[in-house]
């Protein structure tokens, strides 16, 4: 009995984290830095800051297959082998298809991180702001449910996190993009310079500008106190950064929460469940399955981060059953895996461009420019809703003649010449969450550690089409006017998922009838829980996500230690 | 158990004395240097493909292609990143060419020359335009795949990437705009 009960104590902490990918992080730096006793729980495996790097100061030539995946790996691997980070170098922070398998209802690619830092290792680091154009979308475009928020609640939670992860970007003073707390920005080439001019004076409302990254490109003491310098432009990310120079929960927010001494870190933590005690009305702890032994253990805690990534966010509130909630943890509204959505990456623009032929570049870049949206932003003026982001590019071809034999050829090979100006273009469309694209357990079929598998069932809409097509035919237009020759237009056709950007399930909302968390990102029926992933999500915009994941993950830290101060958690 | 294992070797060696023979020096069918999974390489062919990028990219001012080891790249990649048609097409062109540098110089491929294997590269390159005869075509396939490896793995040996070509893993910024002219060298253009 004595045992069972300091088993119990030794079990209790203030708060859980589950997860510690870009939220999950997060969390735990909030969470401990505001005194908190904080369990973090990480399915995988830990990955420290520069030790667990295998790959980072590899030289290119010392990959055995200079970074192509062998043919047997992308065999056994058909989905994460069409990542395109999925190479030699960083291979092993992807989860591998057979090990954590799932259930295509539709095709839908599922690209996963399972390790201490999760994705955040692995993200393309663009972090833009939304505006109020994205969070009153839903409820002037007539979908999904309204936010609960507007831009000015999270505006000052942006702030702060971007000054700790360190952003950078250039005041381009654009509506529906808005300024943040920016260290320098990185710079544009001769012909990304004259595209942005030539569109400029073409289009009233659209703008070619340096992505916001996140990247350290002046070194601030708030980044010295984190061991992070100054990005060095090795454009080698993927492998985890020596210098810290990206933000990730590995070199930032993970050692920062270890450092208060109130952390926690347990990987290898597969949480089964979040544990719903009737008679308290509040859930009291999770149900962990050991990603290595499967022995379950139970902790418990007063408030509970779910932070496992969107989709596995879902997953775990969906296997969180009992009788007050038989349909999964804080679903009274029977929302919960519905109305999940994505960014539409199927579609690019390239071209060439003749002139500038005195000019190059020198050193790598981290980093591409944006088109922000300017497709039905102040008014609805389409067939389709929404819009569309844009990637945008422009570097000088390499050239290189492989003619001949011997002397020949190697004198060919070895002497290459700058060609024209390649420019590229990729589409980041906004889609529309609506409930017949959902996630749902798997009826029967379950994982090595007892988990139902998630059945993914996104697709593609009529929108989905018509805005690909207007994409294609304004970025193309936009070349035009800038004297862009060879103009090729591609859709892939790829199935959702490469985006890495799901989002949804246990969206954000006004009405506990038909959403699944409240304005601070409390669950609506069960307020000691509290969803700040890509779950969250109750519209996707077209920004890349993880900076307001971020932010809403700060915003709720703080209110939810307010409350628990105030005793009213 | 030490008796029976030394009865062991002793059957080995026995078996090896059986075998040995049978082989001339020259055929003695000894494994490639590199560790293969899939294709079967002996230490013959393998020296005749080093020979081969060689002929390919020889020496200059700069090392060629054997001196970087190049064919333990073509070979390593054949093996793990191909599928087992172009693996077989592969080897039995490699096989093909072999006999065809035979007949062409009445010497064992072994002992041709870089410039023996060039005469040869060079007819394969000039009969791309006429149809091949069925036999050809596992020759041209050897062909196109050695080449493009080699050029690959010449460009993206350490060597090349930063004698070169001043490869820079850490090159510290990024400069947008950088003007050139005629002058101006591959490492500026390739920075």
């Amino acid at each position: 009995m004595n045992a069972n009960i300091d088993a119990t104590k030794q079990n209790t902490f203030d708060a859980i984290v589950i997860g510690s990918g870009i939220s999950g992080g997060w969390a735990a730096k909030e969470l401990t830095e505001k005194g908190l006793k904080t369990l973090v729980l990480e399915r995988g495996r830990d990955v420290k800051h520069l030790k667990d790097y295998p790959t980072t100061n590899m030289q290119p030539w010392e990959f055995p297959h200079y970074g192509q995946m062998p043919k047997e790996v992308k065999d056994a691997n058909p989905v994460v082998s069409k990542c395109y980070a999925f190479n030699e170098d960083a291979a092993h922070f992807f989860v591998k298809d057979q090990e954590h398998p799932y259930v295509q209802d539709k095709p839908f690619d599922w690209i996963r991180g399972y390790q201490v830092g999760g994705k955040s290792l692995l993200w393309a680091r663009q972090t833009q702001r939304w505006s109020n154009f994205d969070f009153e979308g839903p409820a002037r475009d007539g979908f999904a449910v309204d936010w609960p928020i507007r831009y000015k609640d999270i505006e000052p939670w942006y702030s702060y996190v971007e000054k700790f992860a360190g952003i950078s970007g250039n005041k381009d003073g654009i509506p529906a993009l808005p300024d943040g707390e920016f260290l320098p920005p990185m710079e544009m080439t001769k012909v990304e310079s004259y595209f942005k001019d030539k569109v400029a004076e073409n289009y009233k409302d659209r703008h070619i500008i340096i992505g916001r990254c996140a990247h350290i490109t002046q070194q601030q003491p708030i980044h010295a106190e984190q061991g992070r310098a100054k990005c060095q432009h090795r454009n080698l990310c993927q492998r985890g950064c020596p210098f810290g120079g990206y933000f990730s929960s590995n070199a930032s927010t993970i050692p920062w929460a270890e450092r208060t001494g109130n952390m926690t870190l347990r990987p290898n933590s597969v949480v089964h469940s979040i544990i719903y005690d009737e008679q308290k009305g509040r859930a009291t702890g999770v149900r962990v399955i050991d990603a290595e032994t499967k022995a379950s253990t139970e902790y418990y805690a007063r408030i509970i981060f779910v932070n496992a990534a969107a989709l596995n966010t879902n997953l775990l509130l969906l296997n969180s059953t009992s009788n007050r909630f038989p349909n999964g943890l804080g679903n009274d509204s029977g929302t919960l895996g519905k109305y999940v959505a994505f960014h539409n990456y199927r579609a690019r623009v390239s071209a060439q461009y003749e002139g500038y032929a005195e000019y190059t570049k020198a050193g790598n870049r981290p980093n591409g420019c944006y088109i922000p949206r300017f497709r039905n932003v102040f008014k609805q003026e389409t067939d389709f809703l929404r819009g569309y982001a844009a990637g945008f590019q422009a570097f000088r071809h390499v050239e290189r003649s492989s003619d001949g034999i011997g002397a020949d050829l190697k004198d060919n090979i070895l002497h290459p010449s700058l060609g024209v100006w390649s420019v590229g273009s990729h589409m980041m469309g906004e889609t529309i969450p609506k409930e017949s694209n959902y996630v749902a357990l798997d009826k029967d079929q379950k994982d090595a550690w007892g988990m139902p598998l998630l059945k993914i069932s996104m697709d593609y809409d009529d929108n989905d089409e018509k805005m690909v097509k207007d994409y294609l035919e304004q970025i193309s237009e936009m070349y035009s006017k800038a004297g862009f020759t060879n103009i090729q237009t591609f859709d892939s056709h790829q199935a959702p998922g490469l985006d890495i950007h799901e989002m949804g399930g246990a969206r954000m909302g006004h009405d506990p009838k038909t959403s699944m968390l409240n304005k601070w990102n409390q669950l609506h029926a069960c307020k000691n829980v509290f969803v700040t992933d890509g779950a969250c999500m109750t519209s996707t915009s077209t920004q890349n996500p993880s900076l307001t994941y971020m932010a809403f993950t700060a915003r709720a830290a703080d209110y939810a230690v307010k409350q628990m101060k105030a005793n009213e958690l | 158990m030490q008796r029976r294992t030394a009865l062991k070797q002793l059957g080995l060696i026995a078996g090896a004395a059986i075998i040995l023979p049978h082989c001339t020096s020259k055929e003695a069918a000894t494994e490639a240097t590199i560790k293969l999974h899939k294709l079967q390489v002996s230490s013959q062919q393998e020296n005749l493909l080093a020979t081969m990028t060689e002929a390919l990219i020889p020496k200059t001012d700069t090392p060629g292609a054997k001196e970087l080891n190049i064919h333990q790249f073509v070979l390593r990649m054949m093996d793990d990143c191909f599928d087992a048609d172009a693996q077989k097409k592969f080897m039995t062109g490699l096989g093909q060419a072999q006999k065809l540098l035979a007949d062409k110089t009445g010497k064992d491929a072994e002992d041709c020359t870089p410039a023996d294997i060039q005469a040869l590269f060079k007819d394969i390159e000039a009969s791309k335009t006429s149809a091949p005869a069925q036999g050809d075509d596992n020759v041209k396939a050897f062909y196109e795949s050695f080449r493009q490896l080699t050029i690959r793995g010449y460009l993206g040996s350490e060597y090349v990437m930063t004698n070169v070509f001043g490869y820079q893993m850490i090159p510290g910024k990024f400069t947008g705009e950088v003007k050139i002219d005629a002058n101006s060298d591959l490492k500026t253009i390739l920075a």
